[in-house]
């Protein structure tokens, strides 16, 4: 779930072996399908049919894929992704953090988010402050835990 | 009644003479324990309080599977042959010691090992022997052969994680995945083990995400932190806020420092070891861990579990041991016991081999050896452990304790004990339930 939040949030689809690109996670017929972010976020086991086989409390390497992890680096930078698409029409800054919170968290930004993306654009090129501003999106409590 | 209650946070609290059967029946285990072992764990306990504490770390080498301890660590020339084996006995450098010919490697190391061969418990399932060996306590019921996570009680890894002195490294990692007995369970995710999931012996191994993506500078980075704060900064209130969210905060400081931090990352890369280094581990997994694991000690890590398998031998156990299971294993330990005393290390690292049970005294139609959990040897080396001897002593059948049983919790004491860290404290859940840390034992006082 949280894999297809990402993969829909940047604008960037996730690849499958095997499955057409676009698949979704949730759609996935078969548990063995080889996926770092699922083994590593905790997949079903399918033994049973309760929720109980898949872990739901965070762990360390989780924190860090989300933070580092060049797959999802190359989400939020890839060409046609959310980011790319709002550059290429000129959105404002302001459009931009307004659609990137939208997606991201189903609301308008806050007050403390609006400042927090005005110091970014403030002090970078419009697509890496774009980026900078996704990239904390996708890691914070709201994001993770919220939605 | 005049004589105060021993109810108190440790149980290695002065108690008066004056206990009466009552309260020497409520106390539990301590109805068992000796006047000198008392004396000698207070002294310890002083002693480490009084000087500059050394900080002994753990590398936790797990057997998964059960070692067949007649084959290996305990052999029976004399029983019958169906009992016997395959193995004869050899000589070892520690006079007086014989383990079995299919060890040569660590036959050269003995004289740094204590062998301990009266282990006992009675669970003979994988995921049930693997939770009391790893946690010095039986689990409650239920199935335990789950692919995942067991643990009813916290494992040594995550003690000493929660209760030792922090280095710069994760305290706690688990090589080369996660051992399913090896989670924090009521102490919380932030305890659990650093998970390297990846092979140190393949050639591109590195350990996932620690880096950050090639595009993004260190200063870029900063600012990413720095809005990632400030968004999530809303008004907490400790109840409203679950566990969950807690650990995450936890992570991302981790996560922070272990990006920032060059000597983790130096760490982490086993490719800065010479080739020679490396033959001399085994370019296995299990020696590639063990290197990896003095890496990570030496950096500053505390608890290394490494999980080595799979040596379950119902079937084919000779050809199993000789051709599959014991080379890799058998070079991987002393060249890590070798590597730990020629860097000044030894003294400091203690080095446990641990296994779930043993296997069967009789050889199976399939000439293997099924679960024995009623006696079975486990090794332990550095750290303090005086080597060069045997503790404990199973029947002439490795059927039996006939000697010193040694328990789990006396194992799991006894590894808090050489760590500086009380093994009878007691922690709370967090609803609040007092849980003592070690229920059931004592540490092996012959050890040191």
């Amino acid at each position: 779930m949280l894999l297809d939040a990402i993969s829909e949030v940047t604008g960037t689809p996730e690849s499958f072996t095997g499955m057409p690109r676009g698949t979704r996670a949730i759609q996935l017929w078969d548990n063995r399908l080889p996926s770092y972010f699922l083994d590593t976020f905790g997949r079903s086991e399918r033994q049973s049919p309760c929720e109980c086989g898949s872990s739901t409390e965070p762990t360390m390497a989780q924190t860090l894929h989300l933070m580092n992890a060049p797959e999802i680096d190359a989400k939020i930078t890839a060409a046609g992704s959310r980011v790319d698409g709002l550059i290429a029409r000129k959105a404002t800054p302001r459009q931009i953090v307004d659609e990137l919170c939208l997606s991201a968290l189903g609301r308008p930004p806050n007050d403390r988010e609006v400042r927090a993306a005005e110091k970014l654009f403030a002090g970078s090129p419009p697509r890496q402050a774009a980026e900078d501003f996704l990239w904390a999106l996708l890691n914070s409590y709201d994001f993770l835990f919220v939605h | 009644m005049t004589h105060s209650s021993p109810r108190t946070t440790s149980r290695l609290s002065s108690y008066c003479d004056g206990l009466n059967r009552r309260e020497m029946l409520s106390v539990g285990s301590l109805g068992g324990l000796g006047l000198a072992e008392l004396l000698w764990m207070q002294e310890s306990f002083a002693k480490a309080k009084g000087k500059p504490v050394r900080d002994i770390n753990c590398i936790f080498l797990f057997a998964l599977g059960g070692q067949p301890h007649q084959d290996m660590w305990d052999v029976k020339p004399d029983a019958p042959s169906e009992i016997r084996g395959d193995f004869n006995p050899i000589s070892t450098k520690a006079s007086g010691i014989q383990i079995s010919e299919v060890l040569p490697g660590i036959s050269t190391v003995t004289d740094k090992l204590a062998i301990m061969r009266s282990v006992t418990h009675v669970d003979s399932d994988h995921g049930r022997g693997y939770h009391v060996m790893m946690t010095g306590k039986r689990p409650g019921a239920g199935d335990f052969n789950g692919n995942q996570n067991n643990n009813h009680h916290p494992c040594l890894g995550s003690m000493v994680s929660r209760l030792g002195t922090p280095g710069e490294l994760p305290p706690y990692i688990s090589v080369p995945n996660f051992l399913n007995s090896g989670g924090p369970s009521f102490l919380g995710p932030s305890y659990g083990p650093f998970v390297i999931e990846a092979d140190p012996a393949a050639p591109d191994f590195s350990v996932r995400d620690i880096t950050l993506p090639t595009a993004i500078s260190t200063n870029r980075n900063a600012r990413r932190q720095a809005v990632l704060r400030e968004i999530n900064r809303f008004e907490r209130q400790a109840e409203t806020v679950g566990r969950s969210v807690r650990s995450l905060d936890t992570f991302y400081q981790k996560a922070a420092g272990l990006m920032t931090s060059k000597k983790a990352k130096e760490a982490f890369d086993i490719h800065r070891e010479t080739d020679k280094t490396r033959a001399e581990y085994g370019m296995t997994s299990v020696g590639q861990c063990c290197l990896l694991s003095r890496r990570l000690v030496e950096a500053g890590c505390r608890f290394v579990a490494i999980e080595n398998g799979h040596w379950d031998t119902h079937r084919k156990n000779t050809y199993s041991l000789k051709d599959l299971l014991c080379p890799s294993f058998d070079r991987a330990v002393p060249a890590l016991l070798n590597d730990l005393e020629q860097r000044g290390m030894l003294d400091d690292t203690l080095v446990v081999i641990s296994t779930e049970f043993g296997r069967t005294p009789q050889i199976n139609q399939l000439a293997g050896r099924d679960h024995w959990p009623n006696v079975f040897s486990i090794a332990m080396a550095g750290g303090g452990v005086k080597g060069g001897q045997v503790i404990g002593a199973s029947d002439r059948r490795a059927a039996g304790v006939a000697d010193r049983p040694i328990t789990p919790g006396d194992m799991t004491a006894t590894v808090l004990n050489l760590m500086g860290i009380d093994p009878h404290q007691i922690l709370h859940t967090p609803l609040g339930r007092p849980i003592p840390l070690v229920d059931d034992g004592r540490p092996i006082t012959e050890l040191t």
